[in-house]
């Protein structure tokens, strides 16, 4: 497991090749994933599990949120109506403070710490089913691309060695650290798709400028089709406040 | 309790998309026999862990009404609402009907709870059974018309082992754990059988692995619409009924 990790990581063009005509690439792949998944839940639960322990402190995290988005939007209020509307955030965000404060506060058939152990252990067995879920719609599109564009390699192979790009989400594990935790799933995300386009390009022989093209094709059109469906939205609703 | 155990490791070997377990199951002459309790058994193990992950969440939460209670209370409380009831006599009366209508609706997408759960014990492995056929069956059609060689049998002891992705949903019986990514992995040893049973090339298998799937997705989109409209035709009426 080290090995694949390692190998991954360092971008090693000798294993991704031995990887791709080992007959259990998709079990090594998806044990990858299976224990990068369980080690970034394990460190997100115990992080959420000790926030959530005390009820004071998230309410204290969400007064503070709340407080900002007000100074925020008191900032950028220019008319009356939205001066008006701030004014009555202002006086309704205790009540809604002491709404959630109320909610929190009731009783529950287990112990508090219990649940919140409870809530920790769902946290960590969703996250590997969480990369999973994000891994299988970028290998299936990769691969439909890179067939489209003269790709050989089997669906097995992708999937298999597509989970490599999971490896660097080991960093994920330090994203409750303020700031520097986002920059770094920003570096990881970029890793896993440095990692994805070399899976590609060995996976299928294709050139490194094609399997780029594969990696990205299905994403730039959904994003492209995105923006031109929000474009089409907002003439839409400008055509018809005009009427 | 051998051939729980070998049936166990057939699935194992399923979920992990190896082609030798996709040849077997289709050369097996008790394949469909072997797929059907496959299916059966991945379907009652889903619905008891999904009973006992939500027994865990049931005991780990306030009790839905007390949390509808309290949210009301709270609602009451705020200053807002003291504002708007001074300008108009009937809105705590229209605010009721609203929130009655809205509670009832969240109730009503969270599954029934307990019961849903505990009703899902007999619909899951019936759901899973009845899809399997579903998909084995349009797609045995396309990819004979596309030119594939098995027969129906062979094909539906193939794709019954697609179903074995479904293991993965297993891990309901953690509460508050989400499954995600088995509706795509589903889709790709579903290819995996179509490809095995019929021996087609890449892309006829692609088509005829997908047709079943998005016909199935049309009939739930429109299903999900005619809820949606009834949900959104009940919201609106309250509405307008507390308003007049």
């Amino acid at each position: 497991m080290i090995d694949t990790f390692n190998g991954a990581l360092t971008l090693s063009q000798t294993f991704f090749r031995g990887m791709r005509e080992a007959p259990d690439v998709v079990r090594r792949g998806l044990t990858l994933v299976l224990f990068v998944g369980l080690f970034v839940g394990g460190v997100q639960a115990i992080s959420t599990m000790i926030t959530n322990s005390s009820p004071d402190r998230v309410i204290a995290d969400i007064e503070t949120t709340l407080a900002q988005s007000i100074q925020q939007q008191s900032l950028t209020a220019t008319s009356a109506s939205q001066r008006e509307m701030v004014q009555l955030l202002k006086e309704n965000s205790a009540g809604a403070l002491n709404l959630v404060r109320a909610v929190m506060d009731l009783p529950t058939p287990l112990p508090r710490p219990v649940s919140v152990i409870l809530q920790g252990l769902g946290l960590m067995a969703s996250t590997p089913l969480s990369y999973l879920g994000s891994l299988m719609l970028a290998v299936v599109l990769t691969h439909i691309a890179a067939q489209q564009l003269g790709g050989q390699g089997t669906i097995q192979q992708m999937l298999g060695m597509g989970a490599l790009s999971v490896a660097p989400h080991a960093l994920d594990a330090l994203s409750f650290i303020p700031v520097i935790g986002s920059t770094l799933s920003v570096i990881a995300w970029a890793w896993g798709l440095v990692i994805l386009v070399l899976s590609t390009s060995i996976v299928h022989r294709l050139d490194s400028g094609r399997a780029t093209l594969a990696v990205l094709l299905y994403p730039l059109i959904g994003a492209l089709l995105l923006l031109f469906g929000c474009c089409a939205f907002f003439i839409f609703a400008i055509a018809s406040g005009g009427r | 309790m051998q051939s729980v155990l070998s049936l166990f490791r057939l699935g194992i070997e399923g979920l992990l998309l190896n082609p030798l377990a996709y040849r077997d199951q289709r050369d097996s002459p008790d394949g469909l026999r072997r797929g059907f309790a496959l299916v059966a058994i991945i379907g009652l193990l889903v619905g008891i862990a999904t009973l006992i992950g939500d027994l865990g969440e049931y005991m780990a939460q306030p009790s839905a009404t007390v949390v509808a209670t309290t949210i009301h209370d709270g609602l009451y409380a705020m200053p807002w609402f003291a504002q708007v009831s001074s300008l108009d006599a009937h809105f705590p009366a229209q605010f009721d009907r609203i929130f009655a209508q809205v509670t009832q609706v969240v109730y009503a997408m969270n599954g029934g709870g307990l019961i849903g759960s505990l009703v899902g014990v007999i619909t899951t492995p019936l759901m899973m059974v009845v899809s399997w056929l579903f998909f084995g069956t349009i797609a045995h059609l396309m990819a004979r018309f596309l030119g594939g060689r098995a027969t129906f049998h062979q094909t539906l002891a193939s794709t019954a082992l697609a179903n074995s992705v479904y293991f993965l949903s297993i891990i309901q019986i953690v509460p508050f754990a989400q499954v995600a990514g088995t509706l795509l992995l589903g889709l790709v040893a579903g290819y995996m059988a179509i490809r095995e049973a019929h021996g087609l090339p890449p892309w006829r298998t692609f088509w005829a692995t997908l047709l079943g799937p998005v016909i199935l997705a049309l009939i739930v989109i429109a299903l999900a619409c005619v809820v949606f409209a009834l949900a959104l035709g009940t919201l609106n009426s309250a509405v307008q009924g507390g308003i007049s």
